[in-house]
This record gives C-alpha cells, sequence and structure tokens, in this order.
C-alpha cells in the first residue's frame, strides 16, 4: 500500500471517527445529559417541597402540643371568642354585671353586623362577626361607671361603642301614714351600645 | 464517548430512582396531614390572630367618663352626654352659672393632651343659668 493511500485512508477513519463521535454525542449523549440535568432540577424541587411538608408537619405537631397543653388558657381563649354568638351568655353576663353594679338594664336588643378580617399580613384568614347590643341603663353615674368598668372586665370581649346619658324627672310615690305624696326624682338613663364578637 | 455516554446513563438511572424514592416519601407526608388535624391548627392561629386585634383595639369606656368626671367644673352641672367612639366626639349639654364658669370649663377640657378640640353652641341664658352645649373631638387615647 502506497504511503498516500495510507494516509488518505487515516484522515477518512479519523474523519469517519469524528463523525461517529460527534453523531454520538449529539444523539445520545447529550440528551442523556440534558436529562441528567432536568432529573437533577427535578430532584432539587421536590427535595423542597419535602422539606417545607416536613417543616409544616412539624409546625402543625407543634400548634397541636401548644393547643392540647393550653388546657384553662384555651377554655378562656373560647369564652373571649366563642365559635357561635352564645347571645343567651351575654344576656346573663350583662344582666348579672347589672345586678351587682345596681342598675337597672331594659331594652335590650342584639343585631349581628357584617364580618371583619383582622388586618394583620396572617394567610387563611377567617373573618370573625360583631353582634351590637343595644340597651338603656338606670341608675346613678357612679353605679352606671361601676357597670361599665365590669363590662369592660368581663372575659367574653365586649367593647362599648357608643353610649347617651341624659337625666330626666320621674315621680315616684311617697306614703307617710294614710296620706300618699308625689315626689319628683331625678334619674339618670344611658343608652348603650357595644359590640361583642365570635368567631364561627 | 461511549464510556462518557454510559456514566451518564447510569447517573440518570440513580437520578431517576431517587426522584422516584423522594416522589414516594412526599405522598407519604401528605397522608401524614389529616384534613381535620391541618383545620383545626389553621382555625386556632386564626383564632388567635382575631382575638389579639380585638385585644388591641379594646376600648376602656369606663376611663372616657373617668376623664370626663375629673375635668368637670365644679360649678357646671351636666344635664346630658352622648360619646361616640367611632366618630371620636363626645357631646355635652350642661347648665353653668354664668359664661365664665362656661369659658372655665371649656378651658379645663382643651388643656387636656387627649382632647384636639372644644366647640361651644346654643349657648342660652335661663332662669337657673347658662345651657350650653359642648363637644370635644378627642384622640384614641381618651378611651384607653
Amino acid at each position: 500500500m502506497r504511503e498516500t493511500t495510507k494516509q488518505t485512508l487515516a484522515i477518512l477513519f479519523i474523519t469517519l471517527f469524528l463523525g461517529i463521535s460527534l453523531f454520538v454525542f449529539l444523539k445520545f449523549t447529550k440528551p442523556a445529559f440534558d436529562n441528567l440535568s432536568d432529573l437533577k432540577t427535578e430532584i432539587a424541587n421536590k427535595q423542597e417541597v419535602k422539606d417545607e411538608l416536613i417543616r409544616r408537619k412539624q409546625m402543625v405537631v407543634d400548634v397541636s402540643n401548644k393547643y392540647a397543653s393550653l388546657g384553662e388558657s384555651l377554655g378562656k381563649i373560647r369564652e373571649a371568642l366563642p365559635s357561635k354568638p352564645e347571645l343567651a351568655k351575654v344576656l346573663a353576663a350583662i344582666d348579672s354585671i347589672a345586678r351587682s353594679s345596681n342598675v337597672i338594664v331594659n331594652d335590650i336588643s342584639f343585631r349581628e353586623l357584617a364580618q371583619v378580617k383582622s388586618d394583620t399580613g396572617a394567610k387563611n384568614k377567617i373573618p370573625y362577626n360583631i353582634i351590637e347590643v343595644t340597651f338603656s341603663l338606670e341608675g346613678n353615674f357612679v353605679n352606671t361607671k361601676l357597670f361599665m368598668q365590669e363590662i369592660e372586665k368581663e372575659l367574653r370581649i365586649m367593647d362599648i361603642k357608643q353610649l347617651a346619658m341624659n337625666q330626666y324627672n320621674s315621680l315616684i310615690t311617697q306614703s307617710s301614714g294614710k296620706t300618699k305624696t308625689l315626689k319628683s326624682v331625678a334619674t339618670l338613663k344611658t343608652d348603650v351600645t357595644l359590640y361583642t364578637y365570635y368567631q364561627p | 464517548m461511549v464510556a462518557s455516554l454510559v456514566v451518564v446513563k447510569v447517573l440518570a438511572s440513580n437520578a431517576s430512582n431517587t426522584l422516584v424514592k423522594i416522589e414516594k416519601d412526599i405522598e407519604i407526608k401528605k397522608a401524614e396531614f389529616t384534613s381535620n388535624e391541618s383545620e383545626e391548627v389553621v382555625n386556632f392561629q386564626n383564632e388567635l390572630t382575631n382575638l389579639k386585634t380585638i385585644m388591641r383595639d379594646h376600648i376602656s369606656f369606663s376611663n372616657a367618663l373617668n376623664n370626663i368626671s375629673l375635668n368637670t367644673h365644679q360649678q357646671v352641672k351636666f344635664t346630658s352626654l352622648k360619646i361616640n367612639y367611632e366618630d371620636k366626639l363626645i357631646e355635652i349639654n350642661g347648665v353653668a352659672p354664668s359664661n365664665e364658669v362656661v369659658a372655665q370649663a371649656s378651658n379645663i377640657f382643651s388643656n387636656l393632651e387627649n382632647v384636639k378640640q372644644v366647640n361651644f353652641k346654643n349657648i342660652k341664658a335661663f332662669s337657673d343659668g347658662m345651657h350650653f352645649v359642648m363637644t370635644l373631638n378627642v384622640l384614641e387615647s381618651f378611651f384607653k
């Protein structure tokens, strides 16, 4: 075989080898490498999802434990912000406070207002509901103020929003012996509007 | 070239197995979340958030009454009082022996830090003294 033929064949083989190599690279190696890269990216993403799930599960466990350990405090939280309107309890509380403050409660009415969402940045916000309670009180200024102080201390949260005090003269019958006389007595009447809350 | 292809294929196969394993783990972790448990936690978190908001805005109306009674001029008698928390407005109807006392009563409230403005209207002389309507524009702190 002549030297030039050898050279030509060598060049041909080298070219052929390079061509095959390029073909194998483009057809098999590069797609396999790309596939590997995609898989690695997907693994990283899924791992993040898994880590997030583990973190959330831990948070659920922590909150559940906290929730379970609250005991008496949980009861207080539920009393402050119950899951139902529990109007009977509100009525009972107002009546009880009125008795202990020595004022008379009249004309109680309840009205549910629109739902309110907390303005914090918390996710999955569930709104709470407001119940407007209106009533009037009869009693002197000191006792009326005492009533309000007690309302503010009540575990079921109640916020007085409006108040209107008016003094008027009422007539009472006084009897001395056989004679009965009418006496004018100054009475303080206070119309109160308060809000109480629940989270359904 | 072939060797590198084999290596890449082996690595891809391993990665694929790892991915399947992670996906299985995710399914298991998801199954661990019972809807009740998650709902209970979300509800509780919301309850606490709402309670925090309500407590932050909790009003002590008796403090407003205290502020008014402590700063009432001795010679002034109030006949009616209206307090509106939303508008931060207080309207007082009263009787004073003279205009000078009305002015003094106004000064007392004007000097309070949590009173923005004191206004008067309908000042009229009657047999029992000067009848007046005083309105106070107050700050939030007047109720706290």
